[in-house]
């Protein structure tokens, strides 16, 4: 005993040190953090989750390499930087013939590529060819263009040079998204010369005419860009460009906290609450292009009773939803559009009513002897339309329960779960669309069109719908370039569509950022993609 | 023991670890396979028609006899050519070369901070076996067995980074250096800018630190049973009654004898390790092996996948052989032909 209690101050000191260490660290916690100050000299550090997968923006689909894409390159259009209306860009004005064939762009003079050589109508042609031709040469190997024959296929007859800032492009059909597709940043337009002198090592050498340039990327770690200081849209204010890959929300939100990050993306629903309430940290929103719903298979025999279908929609209480599992950072909705996308319209609703459910179920001959058992499926892992798709699938099921229905949950894997949704092996799945470029044909004719039923290799529409008059009206909308006609066009789509009832549609995901307080000039575009033209530091 | 012994020892087991590489290589062949998922397709995306995916499995070799295809895999690996990354359209070798140092050197950092922290731990606990500092250290031992890696990396970059503001909170460095042999501490010395090295031992500590929690506490608890059985035989007692003092007794006679089971212990965990701290670097945006499996996973990027796995086993095989030949070396009660 006595060698023990002798021994016991120095333990307790060590004690009372880690627990100063732990107060020091996790106490000071408790207060609000304070704004931290400007860095200087102009940086701006950016903190994503992982790397991009590459700098070639007509080979890239993903959300990381998208974000860092839009500071290199510019389009020939481009969307403004909160909506997907369409503004200038490369081209200063254009022209589309009255039979929506032909549409000619006027250049902006004096535009440089980051080598420094000017930008011309020929740069713009080698850009669109390269893709269009599979014999062109500036084509390498690993080239995909995935978004290629999704956009144009082969609905381009042909592209002109006029003269050295005048190009037109030609097609065989009328195409209503015309503006939205040159703005999509897979048609950034790149440098030919560094093409050519690149090749297959392009993407991590990249040369457009966006405010930034390329300076180095460490895989992994970072990528800098530096400003571009012939930019057309004037010289940045800010100096350097630095995006670091750090995995872990929770690093990521701390770094942001303590000002070592100036933006960070891809924040956890769950953290941004607190964050919030932090005067080191604005937390900027933005409606997502994407929808999440359930998918209600059509061609199953279960569900081809609309009332079946309607009664789903009364069972399943979504403000919940979007308050508990989206941590209220979406938009509850009864349509495919998201906020803010043009011809959303809502044509109706059915509210959250458990009797109206039961009844409507009663009618189509259920009850409490007479159960209708169906499968639900859901993804292993949290998607940007779904941060917790086991949760909602459970919780989906209780509600159901109230309905008669007895729901059979199933997680499967995220790498067939596209397949098997696509070739309709579920009942019931929820599922998820992210739109490409905000026109409401991007969403009904992949959602709804019976074109996009696929049961061999897997399609778009996974609800199985087939509804001729959805597509006539897809159709008409599509060839209309009138926009105030596409615009009714979409409205009785939408009131069709609802009265049929195909599917359960749940929210909108909200897209998340947190920024430095005093960092001025920051857009979250809808697209998810970083707007850092702009960027500049306030005064504290 | 002679060097012809020795010599003769190590080729013998470096050709019985020639089956165990051949194992390796069918079972990562055949896990990668077992995924759900058709590579192609998750690489093309939902909007792929059948012709693409077709043309994609076909660039390859998914259309080939599995027999085919697993000697393809066996044979590139053989001479060094682990595919292309689906994901990122480079060779698969270019994206270990970037991340194999970074968990080396990582690995090697919280190993040196886990055998001497642990073996005096577990020393010191026998030592005074009973009393506070005993329980004290084994209290120590069982939480850095039981504590999250995760949770415990967290917590050090609130109270080191957030809280203290003296370390920064994860990545290797804050400069660029330029990569000559991709060991930051090595590349810093000889080409980074002016404070790269001390900008890297800073980075290096906090996850080494929380790397090295659960091979300390292994090291400890091993070394304190260990030290314990010898405290308690009967030459340790034979010197103590010759007269030999106390520390010669614990350098000469203790540690030799008690280190030994303790350097086999050590070696599996340096090899576990190896093998990718995955949260670790997730928690510290440590760009290495764990963060790469980890990445590839959530890719799907199967080449990827199927070379982080061969490159963690090779190196966890290849870390056993040297801890077995290092016994060999400093046990002389080990007879070579007895492993045959």
């Amino acid at each position: 005993m006595a060698v023990c209690c002798s021994r016991m101050p120095a333990a307790r000191f060590k004690l009372s040190l880690f627990l100063l260490a732990f107060w020091l660290g996790v106490g000071c916690e408790r207060k609000p953090d304070q704004i931290p100050p400007v860095p200087s000299p102009a940086v701006v550090v950016v903190a994503k989750p992982g790397d991009p997968v590459g700098l070639d923006p007509a080979n890239v689909t993903d959300l990381e390499s998208l974000q860092i894409c839009r500071s290199l390159y510019d389009t020939l259009v481009q969307y403004e930087p909160d909506s997907t209306r369409i503004m200038p860009a490369l081209a200063e004005s254009w022209e589309r013939s009255s039979d929506g064939l032909e549409v000619t762009f006027h250049l902006r003079r004096g535009v440089v590529f980051h080598d420094g050589t000017p930008l011309t109508a020929s740069d713009v042609k080698a850009n669109y060819e390269r893709q269009r031709d599979p014999e062109h040469p500036l084509r390498s190997a690993g080239d995909t263009f995935f978004y290629w024959n999704d956009t144009w296929g082969d609905r381009i007859e042909s592209i002109d040079v006029l003269d050295e800032h005048t190009i037109c492009f030609r097609f065989n059909e009328p195409i209503a998204p015309l503006m939205q597709n040159f703005a999509m940043p897979f048609f950034g337009i790149v440098s030919p010369r560094a093409l050519k002198k690149y090749g297959s090592d392009y993407f991590r050498n990249p040369v457009g005419t966006g405010p930034y340039k390329f300076e180095n990327w460490v895989p992994g770690d970072r990528l800098t860009l530096v400003k571009h200081q012939e930019s057309w849209r004037g010289e940045p204010a800010v100096e350097r460009v630095t995006f670091l890959s750090i995995p872990d929300s929770t690093a990521r939100a701390l770094r942001l906290r303590k000002g070592s990050v100036h933006i960070a993306t891809a924040l956890s629903p769950q953290s941004v609450e607190s964050l919030r309430r932090q005067p080191s940290v604005k937390v900027v929103e933005q409606p997502g292009l994407n929808v999440a719903f359930l998918a209600l298979n059509n061609q199953s025999t279960k569900l081809a009773d609309s009332r079946v279908r309607k009664a789903i929609w009364h069972a399943v209480d979504r403000g919940a939803l979007v308050r508990g599992l989206y941590y209220g950072l979406a938009d509850q909705t009864d349509t495919a559009l998201p906020t803010g996308v043009w011809g959303r319209e809502e044509t109706g609703s059915r509210p959250f009513d458990v009797a109206k459910g039961r009844a409507l179920m009663e009618e189509a001959g259920y009850s409490t002897d007479r159960r209708l058992q169906l499968g639900l499926w859901y993804m292993a892992v949290p998607r940007s339309y779904l941060p917790e798709p086991k949760a909602t699938a459970e919780a989906i099921a209780r509600m159901l329960e109230e309905i008669y229905v007895t729901v059979d949950l199933e997680p499967v894997d995220w790498g067939v779960y596209l397949d098997r949704v696509g070739r309709g092996e579920h009942e019931m799945a929820l599922a998820g669309w992210i739109g490409d470029h905000g026109d409401p044909d991007n969403y009904f004719s992949f959602i709804f069109g019976s074109a996009n039923i696929d049961q061999v290799v897997g399609g778009t529409n996974v609800l199985f719908y087939t509804n001729s008059e959805v597509d006539r009206l897809i159709a008409e909308a599509r060839r209309e370039i009138d926009q105030a006609k596409r615009i009714e066009s979409y409205r009785s789509l939408q009131e069709t569509i609802f009265e049929d009832a195909p599917w359960l549609p749940l929210a909108h995901a909200r897209q998340v950022v947190g920024v430095h307080p005093l960092l001025q000039g920051f857009h979250l575009h809808p697209t998810g993609v970083l707007v850092l033209d702009e960027l500049r530091w306030g005064e504290p | 023991m002679s060097k012809r012994q020795l010599a003769l020892y190590a080729i013998r087991r470096l050709v019985g670890l020639l089956p165990v590489l051949l194992g390796i290589l069918l079972l990562v062949f055949f896990m990668v396979r077992a995924i759900p998922g058709n590579p192609a397709r998750n690489m093309l995306g939902q909007r792929a028609t059948a012709e693409e995916i077709a043309k994609v499995e076909k660039q390859l070799g998914l259309d080939q006899p599995v027999i085919t295809q697993f000697a393809n895999f066996a044979w590139q690996a053989v001479r060094g050519d682990l595919g292309y990354s689906l994901r990122h359209h480079v060779p698969v070798t270019e994206e270990l070369a970037r991340a194999v140092p970074a968990t080396l050197e990582l690995t090697v950092a919280a190993f040196l901070i886990a055998c001497p922290v642990g073996v005096l731990l577990g020393g010191w606990s026998a030592l005074k076996k009973g009393t506070a500092a005993d329980l004290l250290a084994t209290a120590f031992s069982l939480s850095g067995i039981s504590v999250p890696i995760f949770w415990l990396g967290l917590l050090l970059i609130l109270i080191f980074s957030v809280g203290l503001e003296i370390l920064p909170f994860g990545g290797r460095s804050e400069m660029v250096i330029p990569p000559y042999t991709g060991f930051l501490l090595l590349d810093s010395l000889l080409g980074g800018p002016p404070g790269s090295f001390v900008d890297v031992l800073k980075h290096l500590v906090l996850p080494a630190l929380t790397l090295s929690t659960v091979p300390t506490a292994i090291i400890a608890r091993m070394s304190r049973s260990c030290a314990l059985q010898v405290l308690d035989a009967d030459f340790v007692r034979t010197a103590r009654a010759k007269g030999v003092p106390e520390r010669q007794v614990l350098m000469r006679h203790v540690l030799p004898n008690a280190i030994l089971p303790v350097i086999t212990v050590a070696g599996l965990q340096f090899g576990y390790l190896l093998g990718g701290a995955v949260l670790t670097e997730h928690v510290f945006s440590w760009p290495g092996l764990g963060s790469l499996l980890l990445r590839a996973i959530s890719e799907r990027d199967y080449p990827v996948i199927q070379s982080a796995v061969l490159v963690a086993a090779v190196a966890f095989a290849l870390v056993n052989l040297v801890v077995d030949l290092l016994y060999a070396c400093l046990d002389p009660r080990v007879s070579l032909d007895s492993d045959r």
